[in-house]
C-alpha cells in the first residue's frame, strides 16, 4: 500500500461520523431504487410470463345473452386470433364458518379441455369432471382466506337454488390476479372470490345452452384493439353488449399495471432525491477536508505528487463512502425486496413471483453511485488542485466576515453577540446554508406527504362508511323487483328501517366523450345512504335532471346546466337527453344520482327496485345473516362493518411499514444533513469554541454557538417543508382520481406536529452526538497553534 | 516597590506544584516542584527559554490545566481539585487571558467580542470603553480580517480586561508581532495595570520585557531559579530588543 493511501485510511477513520451518515444516505437511495427497480422488473417479468403461459386475452366483452352460432362471426373479426365464450355470473355463497352470506363471480370453463385464454394455474386438486355438475374450483385467494381446500363442500346460490358444491382444486387465473369485488373499493378475500364452474352445468343452469354472456379475445400480434373492439360492439349490440374492453380497462390488469408503474416512477424519482443529498454531503465533507490538509496537499505537491494522484487521493475518500453506501444499500434494498414480494403475493396471485435483482440493476446502481462520487468530489478535488504549493504552505488566513444583510437593520443592534455569530456564520455560506434548509425542508415534506397518503385513506373510508353509507347492510336483487318486496325486507329479522334504491347501467354522452356508468336513483327522503360533498356535508338530489360527481363531469367535459345523451342499457334502451342540474365532488368517482321517481320515469318502470339499504338491530345479525341467505332473491348484501374490519385488517399492517419506511428515510437525510453541518462546523470552529471556553462560557453557551445554526437552518427548513407538503398534498388527489374513488385534500395538524416533532428531534439528538465532542475540547492546545 | 505591594492581599499560592506528562514510555516533567505567591497589584514576569514550562505554570493559575500534584489557591479556595463548572466561573469573573495568538471571534466585530465577554461578567466595564482604553475606538465596527496583527491583540486585551478581571494572564503578548507593535502592546497592558490596579502576569522569553516588572521570576526546566525584582523599572517606550 502507498504511503498516500495509508493516508487515505486513517482520514476515513477520522471522519467516520461523516462517512456513516453519508454512507445511510447513499445506502437509502440504493436500497430503494435497488428495491423498487427490481421490484418493477420482477413484476413485470412474471406478469409477462405468466399472461404468455395462460394466454391472457387482450379483448373483453359481457352481453345479457349471445348464440354460440355468432361466434365464427366474431372469429373472423380482421385481427382476432382465438376466442373463448364463457358464461359469468356473480353468485351469493355461503361459507362455512362465516356467519354473512359472502359473494363470488362463477365463471365457467369448458370440462373437457383448457379454455383456450385465461387458463388458469392449478395450485392444487384437480379440473372440474365433465357430468358433475357440482364441481367447482375455487380461487386461491378466497380458499385460503376461509381455510378451504379440495374435498370440501360450499354452498352457492345458483339461480335462486342453494346448491352444495365440491370444491375440487384451487386455482390462479391472470384474469383475476388480485381480486376486488365489482363496484367495491376495497379488497375482501374472505367475503368475495372467483369460482370456476363446468360450462354445462352452469349454462344449463343460468338458461345459457348454446349461448354465452361472456366472451374473450386475443389478437394477432400488430392487431388494433380499437378496431377489434368497435366491430365486436357493432356484432354484439343487439344482444345487450356493455361494449368491448381492452386489456387496460380490465380491473386486475389495470390495478397491478398501476402498481408496476408506480414502482417504476419511485424508483427514479426518490433515489433523485437521497443521491442529491449525498452529493451535497459529501461535497461539504470534501472541502472542508482539503482545506484542513491544504498544508499537507502543498507538501505532497512539493515533493512532487502530481494533480492527477492528489485528484484521485480525494476522490478515493469519495469512492470509499459511496461503494460502502452502495453494498449496504444493495443488502438492504434485497432484504426490503424479499419483504415487499411477501406482501404482494398476499394481494397478487402470481404462479411464482420470486424477487431477483437483475444485474443491470446493480450495475447502474454502482455506475450512478460512482458519478455521484465524483460530483461530490469535485469543487474538493479542484480547489486542491488549484493550490499553489507557495500558498498552501502559509496557514488560512482569518475568515473574512462582513456585515450582513441583517445588520442593516436596528433589531441586530440589540442582539447578542452569540447570536451574531449564529447568523454570520448562516450568512456567510449563503449556498452551503440555503441547500441545508432545502434538505431538511425535503425531509419534512417527504414526512408530511407520506403520512398523507394514509391519512387519505382513513378520510376515503371516514366519508364513504361513516357519512355516505351509514346503512348497517346493502342488498342487491338478483332482478329488479316491485317496490311491494320493500315491505317483505321489513320483516327480515332486526331489520328497523328500509331504503330502496334503483340503479340502471347508461352510457354518458357528451358530444366525443362517452362514459359507461350508472344511474342511482334514490329517494328524497332518506337518511341510511347520503350523497356527501367534499367537505362531507350532505347535498340533495335535485328534483329533475341528474346530479354528477365532479370527476365524471370533469371527464364528460360538461358543467351544471349543460344536457349530456344518457343512453339506458336496459328495458327499450333509448337514449334521452337531460340536463345536469347539479355537481358534487363526492369522492367516489363515476357516479350519477336522480330522484327515483324521475329515474322510474325515465326507464318507464312504477316503483321497481334495484336493491336496499337496511339498518338493522346488531343483536339480530346472525338471524338476518341466515334469512338473508335462504332469500334467493337477493343476490348480493354488503355488510358495512365485517367490511371496514377487513379493510382495516389489510391495511394497518401495509400502513406500520410504509410509514416506518417514511420516517426511516426522513430520519437519514435530517440526520445526515444536521451531522454534516454540525460536525464540520465543529471542525471549522473548534478553536474558536476552545478560545470562548478559555474566556469562561461555560459548555451550554458554546453548544448554543455550535448548535444555534443547525437549530436556526432547521426552523427555516420546517415551515418550508410544511408548505411543500401542503402544496403537494393539493396537488396529489387530482394526480391520483380514478373512476372508482378520488383521494380527498387532507393537511391534519397531526401529520405537520408528526414531521415537526421527527426533524426537530433528529436535529437535537444529532446535536447532542456532537455536543459530546466539546465536552473533550482541548483549551490548552488551542492556545498553543492556529488552526 | 516590593515593600508597596507586600501588605497587599495575596490572590494565587501555589505550593509545590507538580506536572508531568507522559509521552508514551517518556516522562515530561513540565513543572517540577513549583512554589510561589502572587499579591493584589503586581506585575509579575515570568521569563524563561522555551520549552521552561512557564505556560504551563500559567494555564494552570488560569484554572484550564489542573496539576499532577501540588496544590494552587486563589485568594482562600483551594482551585486545585475544583471541578470544570467551578473552574469556567473563576475563568468567566477572576481572569483575563492574552494569548500570543489573538484567538478573537473572527465572525464578530470589534466591540461585539468585548460584548461577548461583558454579556457574561458580573460587574464589566462598557466595551466602548474597554475599546477607548486600548485606543481602538474608531476601529469598533471593524472585523478581526480587517485589522492589524496589533490591532487584533488590543481587542484580545480590552476583551480581556473589560470584565474587570483580579489578574491579566499575558502569555507571550508579543510573540507574533514586530517590535513597534509589540512596544505598543506592552504599552496597553502597562497602562491597563497602572490605571485600574489589575494584577498582571507576563510570560515572555525575551528577557529585555522583564524589566517592565515590578517582580522577575526565571524558570528553567521546570523549576524557579531565580526571583528578582529589577533595580529600575522602566517604561515599555523605554525598551530596547
Ligand atoms: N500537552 C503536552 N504534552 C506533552 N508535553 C507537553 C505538553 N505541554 C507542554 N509539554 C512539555 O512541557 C514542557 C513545558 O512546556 P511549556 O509550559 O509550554 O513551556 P514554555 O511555555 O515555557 O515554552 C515542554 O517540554 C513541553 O514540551
Ligand atoms: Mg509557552
Amino acid at each position: 500500500m502507498t504511503a498516500l493511501n495509508i493516508k487515505l485510511f486513517r482520514e476515513i477513520r477520522h471522519l467516520r461520523g461523516q462517512l456513516i451518515a453519508i454512507i445511510l444516505v447513499i445506502a437509502s437511495g440504493i436500497a430503494s431504487f435497488v428495491m423498487m427497480r427490481s421490484m418493477y422488473s420482477s413484476l413485470l417479468l412474471t406478469l409477462t410470463s405468466y399472461y404468455e403461459t395462460a394466454r391472457f386475452a387482450d379483448v373483453f366483452v359481457s352481453a345479457r345473452r349471445v348464440p354460440e352460432t355468432i361466434v365464427p362471426q366474431l372469429a373472423s373479426i380482421n385481427g382476432v386470433a382465438a376466442i373463448e365464450t364463457r358464461t359469468v355470473v356473480d353468485v351469493m355463497v355461503d361459507v362455512p364458518g362465516l356467519k354473512e352470506p359472502a359473494s363470488a363471480t362463477v365463471v365457467s370453463i369448458p370440462e373437457d379441455r383448457r379454455p383456450n385464454l385465461n387458463d388458469l394455474h392449478m395450485m392444487s386438486g384437480s379440473w372440474v369432471r365433465p357430468g358433475h355438475e357440482h364441481d367447482v374450483i375455487l380461487s386461491a385467494a378466497f380458499a385460503e382466506a376461509n381455510h378451504l381446500s379440495q374435498g370440501d363442500q360450499i354452498s352457492v346460490v345458483i339461480n335462486g337454488k342453494w346448491k352444495s358444491l365440491l370444491i375440487t382444486g384451487v386455482a390462479i387465473s391472470p384474469e383475476y390476479i388480485i381480486e376486488v369485488s365489482p363496484g367495491s373499493i376495497m379488497i375482501d378475500n374472505k367475503r368475495y372470490g372467483v369460482m370456476w364452474m363446468g360450462r354445462e352445468a352452469l349454462s344449463a343452469a343460468y338458461d345459457m345452452k348454446g349461448a354465452f354472456n361472456s366472451a374473450v379475445f386475443s389478437l394477432y400480434p400488430g392487431a388494433s384493439v380499437n378496431s377489434v373492439r368497435e366491430k365486436i360492439d357493432v356484432i354484439l349490440k343487439q344482444y345487450g353488449s356493455m361494449g368491448a374492453i381492452g386489456r387496460g380497462d380490465q380491473l386486475s390488469h389495470r390495478l397491478i399495471s398501476d402498481e408496476i408503474r408506480q414502482n417504476e416512477v419511485s424508483a427514479l424519482y426518490i433515489p433523485v432525491i437521497f443521491f442529491s443529498v449525498a452529493v451535497f454531503l459529501l461535497n461539504i465533507a470534501l472541502v472542508r477536508l482539503v482545506s484542513t490538509q491544504r498544508m499537507y496537499v502543498a507538501i505532497l505537491k512539493a515533493f512532487g505528487y502530481s494533480n492527477l494522484s492528489i485528484a484521485l487521493h480525494y476522490i478515493g475518500f469519495a469512492v470509499v463512502a459511496v461503494l460502502g453506501g452502495t453494498v449496504l444499500g444493495m443488502i438492504l434494498g434485497y432484504y426490503f425486496g424479499v419483504q415487499m414480494t411477501e406482501l404482494y403475493t398476499r394481494f397478487y396471485r402470481f404462479p411464482i413471483l420470486r424477487f431477483t435483482m437483475p444485474e443491470d440493476v446493480l450495475v447502474l446502481s454502482v455506475v450512478v453511485s460512482l458519478i455521484a462520487a465524483v460530483f461530490g468530489a469535485s469543487s474538493a478535488v479542484r480547489s486542491a488542485v488549484q493550490l499553489p504549493p507557495a500558498e498552501a504552505m502559509r496557514p488560512e488566513s482569518p475568515k473574512a466576515f462582513k456585515s450582513g444583510i441583517l445588520d442593516r437593520f436596528a433589531f441586530m443592534r440589540s442582539v447578542s453577540p452569540i447570536t451574531h455569530m449564529i447568523i454570520r456564520n448562516i450568512e456567510r455560506r449563503p449556498v452551503k446554508s440555503s441547500i441545508s434548509v432545502v434538505m431538511i425542508a425535503l425531509a419534512t415534506a417527504i414526512l408530511i406527504v407520506g403520512r398523507f397518503m394514509f391519512d387519505a385513506v382513513d378520510g376515503v373510508i371516514d366519508t364513504q362508511f361513516n357519512r355516505a353509507q351509514r346503512d348497517d347492510a346493502a342488498l342487491t336483487f338478483r332482478q329488479p323487483l316491485s317496490s311491494p318486496a320493500a315491505f317483505d325486507l321489513l320483516r327480515l329479522p332486526g331489520v328497523m328501517r328500509v331504503e330502496c334504491f334503483r340503479m340502471v347501467g347508461v352510457d354518458l354522452r357528451n358530444g366525443q366523450y362517452v362514459k359507461r356508468g350508472a344511474i342511482t336513483g334514490l329517494p328524497q327522503d332518506r337518511d341510511l345512504r347520503r350523497v356527501v360533498d367534499g367537505r362531507n356535508r350532505s347535498v340533495d338530489i335535485p328534483a329533475h335532471g341528474l346530479l354528477l360527481t365532479s370527476f365524471l363531469a370533469r371527464q364528460l367535459h360538461a358543467r351544471v346546466g349543460d344536457s349530456i345523451d344518457v343512453g339506458l342499457l336496459e328495458q327499450d334502451r333509448r337514449t334521452v337527453r337531460m340536463p345536469i342540474t347539479a355537481v358534487v365532488d363526492e369522492i367516489m368517482g363515476v357516479q350519477v344520482y336522480m330522484r327515483n321517481e324521475e329515474l322510474w320515469k325515465l326507464v318507464r318502470e312504477d316503483g321497481t327496485i334495484s336493491g336496499a339499504y337496511l339498518k338493522v338491530d346488531h343483536s339480530k345479525l346472525d338471524d338476518f345473516y341466515a334469512r338473508v341467505k335462504q332469500t334467493p332473491a337477493i343476490a348480493g348484501v354488503m355488510v358495512r362493518e365485517t367490511a371496514l374490519r377487513s379493510f382495516n385488517e389489510t391495511y394497518s399492517e401495509n400502513m406500520w411499514i410504509s410509514t416506518t419506511a417514511i420516517v426511516f428515510f426522513a430520519v437519514v437525510i435530517a440526520f445526515g444533513v444536521v451531522y454534516n453541518s454540525a460536525r464540520i462546523a465543529l471542525s471549522e470552529r473548534g478553536n474558536e469554541l476552545a478560545s470562548l471556553r478559555v474566556l469562561g462560557l461555560t459548555r451550554g453557551e458554546i453548544t448554543i454557538i455550535l448548535l444555534g445554526e443547525q437549530v436556526a437552518l432547521t426552523m427555516a427548513g420546517i415551515p418550508i417543508g410544511v408548505a411543500i407538503g401542503y402544496a403537494m398534498c393539493a396537488w396529489l388527489p387530482t394526480a391520483f382520481e380514478t373512476d372508482i374513488f378520488r383521494i380527498p385534500f387532507s393537511f391534519t395538524l397531526r401529520n405537520v406536529g408528526l414531521a415537526v416533532v421527527v426533524i426537530f428531534s433528529v436535529t437535537i439528538v444529532t446535536g447532542s452526538l456532537i455536543r459530546r465532542r466539546l465536552n473533550t475540547l482541548d483549551l490548552v492546545a488551542v492556545l498553543k497553534s492556529r488552526e | 516597590m516590593h515593600e508597596a505591594h507586600s501588605d497587599r492581599p495575596v490572590i494565587f499560592k501555589v505550593e509545590n506544584l507538580v506536572k508531568t506528562y507522559s509521552m508514551g514510555e517518556v516522562e515530561v516533567r513540565a513543572l517540577d516542584d513549583v512554589s510561589l505567591t502572587i499579591r493584589s497589584g503586581e506585575q509579575l514576569v515570568i521569563l524563561g527559554a522555551s520549552g521552561s514550562g512557564k505556560s504551563t505554570l500559567m494555564n494552570i493559575l488560569g484554572g484550564l490545566d489542573t496539576p499532577t500534584t501540588g496544590h494552587v489557591f486563589y485568594r482562600n479556595e483551594d482551585l486545585t481539585h475544583a471541578n470544570d463548572d467551578r473552574l469556567t466561573q473563576f475563568r468567566r469573573r477572576g481572569v483575563g487571558f492574552v494569548f500570543q495568538f489573538y484567538n478573537i471571534i473572527p465572525s464578530l466585530t470589534a466591540l461585539e467580542n468585548v460584548q461577548l465577554v461583558c454579556d457574561i461578567a458580573d460587574s464589566p466595564m462598557k466595551a466602548t470603553d474597554a475599546l477607548a482604553l486600548v485606543g481602538l475606538s474608531d476601529r469598533m465596527h471593524h472585523f478581526p480580517s480587517q485589522m492589524s496583527g496589533g490591532e487584533q491583540q488590543r481587542v484580545a486585551i480590552a476583551r480581556a480586561v473589560a470584565k474587570n478581571p483580579d489578574v491579566l494572564l499575558c502569555d507571550e503578548p508579543t510573540g507574533a508581532l514586530d517590535f513597534k507593535t509589540g512596544i505598543l502592546v506592552l504599552d496597553v497592558i502597562e497602562q491597563v495595570h497602572r490605571e485600574l490596579d489589575t494584577t498582571v502576569v507576563l510570560i515572555t522569553h525575551n528577557a529585555s520585557i522583564a524589566e517592565m516588572a515590578d517582580r522577575v521570576i526565571r524558570m528553567q526546566s521546570g523549576k524557579i531559579v531565580e526571583e528578582f525584582e529589577p533595580t529600575v523599572r522602566k517604561k515599555p517606550s523605554e525598551l530596547t530588543w
